[in-house]
């Protein structure tokens, strides 16, 4: 189960002249969950644009199961079995919750296929089966989030990016949804999740790394990273 | 009440026409938020076609149609990869960039259809003679032609949108371009079909008004002027709005100039359109409860 499936190395990311990412190298191993914590503007989210192809001034190497895809665009990309789940307005708001899940597999043609998706992933989320009628604009903060990940477990991914999983929502629902986070990853998905909830994520990954104006401060284990006393101090607030 | 009936059969079928210019024009801003001002040209390309398909080479009508749909199809998808496209690869910011081309592509065909064309009028004066009388009304041939093909386009566009595989990518790029693209979807294809889409549609009144618009360079006026006020009848972008605002506009004109003035025609149905606008400021297509092309946020 260690096996390298995604390694970013020397990432460096611009926006124009303003430098977002600087030689940034970090690796996710075949079914696990890395969490990059930092603040808020530290560039979470670009690192997470940058390996999906949203994001494309960018230097350095990034590789999917050893094949290059840092210029590939980014609907070549989530093909190859990563899939990202966005913080914010990662939804067709006037579709359908079952209109949305059957877009995240539109590139699959096989009906089996198809159809094997749809109960994985209505059998993790029995609420959306519930929803699957109302539009997606019309369910609440939590189902939305659902929905989110649950589109993109639809496309089968190897690796999940998630973007602030847990950004507001209230903290009943943010442990609701690490838990399935932590079911998805049973079944053999790696996630590579950024979050601002610092003590969640660290509680569900293995690694980690700490992300502080564009450049990586610490990375290791996350439950030594938990007790650090820097972490601590800039994150969890004790 | 014979003569109102009568007024009200005529308005639908110059609504049902109305309807399908708009919804060509609509799909395109729904898609990708742009005007394409060449919109009446491909209307004006499509007359010639019409016009030398039918007349010079005598190929049946409904080929001539055909013919017409496909070359438009093809002509609207190669202005957006030959000139929309590369605009949009430099600019990220593009929708200005993209509406003035479209300003000029408008300009520049006109002046090819002039050079090529010369300013001859060319048109015939019927396709299909005769009436149908059903009770008190009539209606020609060739009117109920136009109105049957017109609401088949409008069935199709929406059965197209609504229930096929393109439609959904269609719907999907046009609420939410990034999410679309990271579940697989190539926007620019999406944004070339459209294109060529709209060009599809608006080849069917090009052909079928042949009797009443003839060819001639700037002949694309009149329906992207109509264009225009049936996308702001039913809110920018609104497949459904364009649809009922096209009937609308066409009731509204043909009742104008039977009951006030010919003269008054354009006028009144501009100034309903104003009215309209002023109540429902995002236009009657708000009635509709769901917005296929929306961009509302999540």
């Amino acid at each position: 189960m260690d096996k390298l499936i995604l390694n970013v190395d020397h990432l460096t990311a611009y926006y124009d002249d303003l430098i977002a990412l600087k030689d940034i190298s970090i690796t996710v191993k075949e079914g696990e969950i890395v969490a990059v914590i930092g603040a808020n503007g530290s560039g979470k989210t670009t690192l997470l644009r940058s390996i999906i192809g949203l994001h494309t001034q960018k230097d350095g190497s990034i590789t999917f199961n050893n094949e290059l895809i840092k210029d590939l665009p980014s609907y070549k990309i989530v093909s190859m079995g990563i899939a990202y789940v966005m913080s914010e307005q990662a939804l067709f708001p006037e579709l359908t919750v079952e209109q949305n899940l059957r877009v995240g597999v539109i590139t699959i043609n096989k009906k089996e296929e198809i159809k094997k998706a749809f109960e994985n992933v209505y059998s993790l989320f029995p609420i959306l089966y519930q929803r699957k009628n109302q539009i997606a604009q019309s369910l609440s903060g939590g189902e939305q989030k659902m929905l989110a990940i649950a589109k993109a477990l639809m496309m089968n991914p190897s690796l999940l990016l998630l973007d602030e999983p847990s950004l507001g929502l209230a903290p009943v629902i943010v442990s609701k949804v690490m838990e399935k986070l932590l079911e998805i990853n049973k079944e053999g998905v790696a996630l590579l999740l950024v979050d601002q909830n610092v003590q969640q994520a660290l509680r569900i990954s293995k690694h980690a790394y700490v992300l502080e104006n564009g450049k990586i401060v610490k990375h290791g284990e996350s439950s030594s990273l938990i007790n650090d006393p820097l972490v601590k101090k800039a994150y969890l607030g004790r | 009440m014979e003569v109102f009936l009568q007024q009200v059969l005529n308005g639908i079928t110059i609504g049902a026409v109305y309807s399908v210019i708009g919804v060509g024009f609509t799909l395109i801003f729904g898609i990708m938020r742009i005007l394409n001002f060449a919109y009446g040209e491909f209307f004006m390309i499509a007359t010639y076609i019409a016009f030398f398909a039918y007349k010079d080479f005598g190929i049946p009508l409904i080929f001539v149609l055909i013919i017409a749909m496909i070359l438009l199809f093809c002509f609207g998808a190669i202005t957006e990869k030959l000139i929309i496209l590369p605009i949009r690869k430099k600019a990220k910011d593009w929708s200005a960039g993209v509406i003035m081309a479209t300003l000029g592509l408008q300009v520049v065909l006109q002046s090819l259809a002039l050079i090529l064309g010369g300013g001859t009028f060319r048109g015939i004066a019927s396709y299909l003679m005769g009436s149908l009388m059903i009770g008190p009304l009539i209606i020609s041939y060739e009117r109920l032609l136009i109105l049957t093909i017109s609401i088949f386009m409008l069935i199709a566009t929406l059965l197209l949108i609504n229930h096929t595989k393109l439609g959904l990518m269609m719907q999907a790029v046009a609420q939410n371009k990034e999410a679309a693209i990271v579940s697989g979807i190539n926007p620019n294809k999406i944004y070339t079909i459209s294109f060529g889409l709209s060009g599809l549609l608006v080849a069917v009144p090009g052909v079928l008004l042949m009797p009443i618009l003839y060819a001639y360079p700037t002949v694309g006026q009149l329906p992207i002027m109509k264009a225009f006020a049936v996308t702001l009848l039913g809110g920018m972008g609104n497949i459904e709005g364009a649809i009922i605002g096209g009937f609308v506009l066409g009731i509204a004109e043909i009742f104008a100039s039977a009951y006030i003035s010919t003269l008054m025609k354009d006028g009144i149905a501009f100034a309903i359109m104003i009215l309209v606008l002023i109540f429902y400021p995002s236009g009657l297509g708000q009635f509709i409860k769901r917005y296929k092309f929306s961009r509302s946020k999540i």
